[in-house]
């Protein structure tokens, strides 16, 4: 019997040791042998869920650290009637604080639905203060958006956010990427115990722009009063930084608030400076005689006939007096805007010297400024069908062609920069989340002039300007700059009533800080550029060199010779 | 008699013998539940403290994410608050005017930084992670045991033993005579300066 009983628990014994030894291979095989990720698979399936997690937006300032684009909250507020147990008591605080109809607060409370959408986009102090109060059945949830605190100011340069979370235009579509950062979908634990989150995400970079807030501010205002006096439809100031290729300013009028972008005309949403073309007018004078000089034509002081009328091709060129001026100097073609002077002198220079000049100054091309929806220009060219021999006359004096206003600002920026073309950009700074700082360095594109005829033309320029004693002229300050009234083309034509008025102009000559363009569409005070634009140029100009702390000529020159 | 004595005795032992067996599985078995039990009740312990610790971080996650909407909120009040038309509204309604050339004089100074500066930004120094990464390996839950009870046996040592004195030939400490570089421009205040001395 005893022998039995052991042999009995001893057989029982090694079923038991057995087990335990299949529990025990078991558990260190799963830790340390088999493949786990079957089972990490199937526990994040079972235990886990998708939660998709947006990185907060990088915010984007101006070049002092002015913040130009943030992110706010609004909230989202909605009720569950079932579960408000005071709904006269509930709807009365609501009112006050949401401002709704306390009849429609107790419409939506006698609803059988299980959630009734109050406000989708409350702004942050209703929400707050409803979160405060604590109210049964109320739920309040808060919404991130894109918020740009100054309105209106330098739309067109940011662009806005949509809501897919997607930047338009300007800024915000160009750089959307790297504002946007990375999106996190992450498996978010049913069990509490593990905390997850913040590991999958890479906030968006912030970018400081070149924009100057008060600079922008000032050609905002500058442009609104210009439209205003001048009967202008719209109208356009760029503040270029010749040396460097900065953009200071870039304001278009009218604009949108792109807080309000939901609500606004799309048409609006464009920036003109990068995204219309308009037909310079004589303001491409400048280009032409830079061409001129640089290809040896003429000297600074050559002189031609003016006549009242040039034929080329069958086609009439005409000043805008519609007079010849006998013998002129290059200077006098200049500050007298003669149309018959710059056709003789892109006839002198030749089709395909010309065309290779515009092509040096990057005209017609677009010029690679980081701003989404930048376009080209158009410029006919020999041997594109549409060309015709006359168009090499009428381009001299800046009709017939196309460009962006940035193109031209671009172009004279080169002459202000010893013939140097630099690269237009606005963003100055790029800060990524992990604290990496890149800045962004001048570029140049090429060389469209040689230096030497870009200090000729910028003396003639300033020259003409104090010849024709023109309203452009800054107190204190030598300026270079040209006018232009380009004719609108129409179908069949150009608008015999309508004009563009514009201005080019830079300075200080001897070290040019700046180049302003000013262009006003349609004008109904005057249809010349130098009775509109021109003033409106010195106007700006006047406060542009105080906020850019650029000193009188005559104190720099007494600084310089040490009195 | 003594066979007789001898008999019996073996006879009550083999009476005995079944008893014996089964005092000794049972306490076998009852060994074995205890033990379990102790180890369910350390795994549950563990478990609750982990499920504890889990909730209160999704805790902190979400009122850190509430914070950061909040700190975003102000700081795009902030920026509204210094909103150059704002700035420029207010500056009007108290009698000012925008400045133009003619309204400004200007002084020459020496080493005067030019306004028109690069932005600086101050970056915070990236903190040492102090978190320990959870491993849910056996081989991470011992390691991390071991981490502990070193962690908690160097404490209990330096307060009952003290800590070292620093060694005062230590190279790294700098001499009380050395004089402290002053860069060019910048000037230690004096004590007559500092509003609280």
């Amino acid at each position: 019997m005893h022998e039995t009983l052991s042999r009995r628990l001893g057989f029982i014994g090694l079923i038991l040791i057995s087990l335990a030894g299949l529990i025990v291979y078991r558990l260190v095989s799963l830790q340390f042998e088999i493949d786990t990720a079957y089972f990490a698979e199937t526990a994040l399936t079972e235990y886990t869920y998708k939660v998709t997690s947006r990185p907060p937006r990088g915010e984007i300032y101006d070049r002092n650290g002015l913040l130009l684009a943030t992110n706010a909250i609004e909230y989202e507020i909605g009720i569950s009637p079932v579960l408000i147990y005071d709904r006269e008591g509930t709807a009365e605080k609501l009112s006050e604080i949401m401002g709704l109809p306390l009849e429609e607060l107790e419409e939506a409370m006698a609803s059988p639905q299980q959630y009734v959408l109050l406000e989708r986009n409350a702004p942050a102090t209703v929400g707050q203060k409803i979160l405060e109060l604590d109210l049964d059945g109320v739920v309040v949830t808060p919404t991130p958006r894109r918020y740009y605190p100054h309105g209106t100011l330098c739309s067109h340069v940011i662009g806005f956010v949509a809501m897919d979370d997607i930047g338009y235009y300007g800024i915000e579509g160009y750089y959307n990427n790297i504002l946007q950062g990375e999106v996190e979908v992450d498996d978010q634990s049913r069990i509490p115990f593990e905390a997850t989150g913040g590991q999958g995400w890479r906030s968006g970079s912030d970018l400081y722009l070149t924009i100057d807030s008060e600079i922008q501010y000032l050609a905002e205002t500058t442009l609104a009063d210009a439209l205003v006096e001048h009967g202008a439809q719209s109208g356009t100031i760029i503040v270029l930084q010749p040396q460097t290729g900065e953009i200071l300013a870039m304001a278009s009028l009218p604009t949108f608030d792109p807080n309000q972008f939901t609500t606004t005309d799309a048409s609006l949403f464009e920036n003109p400076a990068i995204n219309k073309q308009y037909e310079p007018g004589s303001v491409f004078k400048v280009v032409t005689m830079a061409l001129a000089l640089e290809e040896g034509v003429v000297e600074p002081d050559s002189t031609y006939n003016d006549t009242d009328m040039l034929e080329v091709a069958g086609v009439e060129i005409r000043n805008w007096d519609r007079q010849g001026h006998g013998v002129m100097t290059m200077t006098d073609l200049l500050a007298k805007s003669l149309n018959v002077g710059a056709a003789t002198l892109s006839l002198r220079i030749g089709p395909i010297d010309f065309y290779q000049g515009l092509d040096d100054f990057m005209l017609g091309e677009r010029t690679g400024i980081d701003l989404e929806g930048e376009i080209t220009g158009m410029i006919r060219r020999p041997g594109n069908e549409n060309w015709f021999e006359s168009d090499l006359a009428t381009n001299s004096f800046g009709q017939g062609l196309a460009i962006t206003p940035l193109q031209m600002i671009t172009a004279v920026g080169a002459v202000a920069n010893d013939g140097l073309l630099m690269q237009p950009h606005m963003v100055t700074r790029r800060i990524d989340p992990d604290g990496e700082t890149s800045d962004s360095e001048p570029w140049v594109l090429g060389r469209a002039i040689s230096a030497e005829t870009a200090s000729d033309l910028t003396r003639m320029l300033s020259t003409a300007l104090r010849q024709e004693s023109s309203d452009a002229l800054v107190e204190g300050y030598a300026i270079a700059g040209k006018t232009g009234t380009s004719e609108i083309p129409i179908p069949g034509g150009y608008d015999p009533e309508k004009t563009i008025a514009s201005f080019v102009g830079y300075g200080p000559i001897d070290n040019p800080q700046f180049v302003v363009l000013i262009k006003l569409d349609k004008p109904t005070s005057s249809r010349w550029g130098s009775q509109t634009a021109a003033p409106v140029f010195s106007q700006f100009v006047s406060r542009l060199v105080v906020l850019m702390e650029i000193p009188p000529d005559s104190v720099r020159g007494s600084l310089a010779s040490g009195q | 008699m003594t066979q007789r004595r001898s008999d019996e005795w073996f006879k009550q032992a083999l009476r005995q013998a079944p008893w014996r067996t089964q005092t000794q599985a049972t306490s076998l078995v009852l060994a074995v539940v205890i033990m379990v039990l102790v180890i369910g009740a350390l795994y549950l312990a563990q478990a609750s403290r982990t499920a504890a610790a889990g909730r209160r971080l999704q805790d902190l996650e979400a009122q850190r994410k509430a914070l950061e909407q909040q700190n975003a909120q102000l700081r795009a009040e902030i920026a509204a608050l210094q909103s150059v038309p704002r700035l420029t509204e207010q500056a009007e309604a108290l009698g000012y005017r925008l400045a133009d050339n003619e309204d400004v004089e200007y002084v020459a100074l020496s080493d005067l930084p030019p306004r028109r500066s690069s932005v600086v930004v101050a970056e915070p120094e990236p903190e040492d992670d102090l978190v320990i990464p959870y491993d849910e390996s056996l081989g991470g839950w011992l390691a991390h045991q071991v981490t502990a009870l070193r962690e908690e046996s160097t404490i209990f040592f330096d307060r009952t033993f003290g800590t070292p004195e620093a060694d005062d030939t230590d190279e790294d400490r700098p001499e009380e005579e050395e004089e402290i570089e002053i860069l060019p421009g910048l000037e230690l205040p004096t004590p007559e300066a500092t509003p609280d001395a």
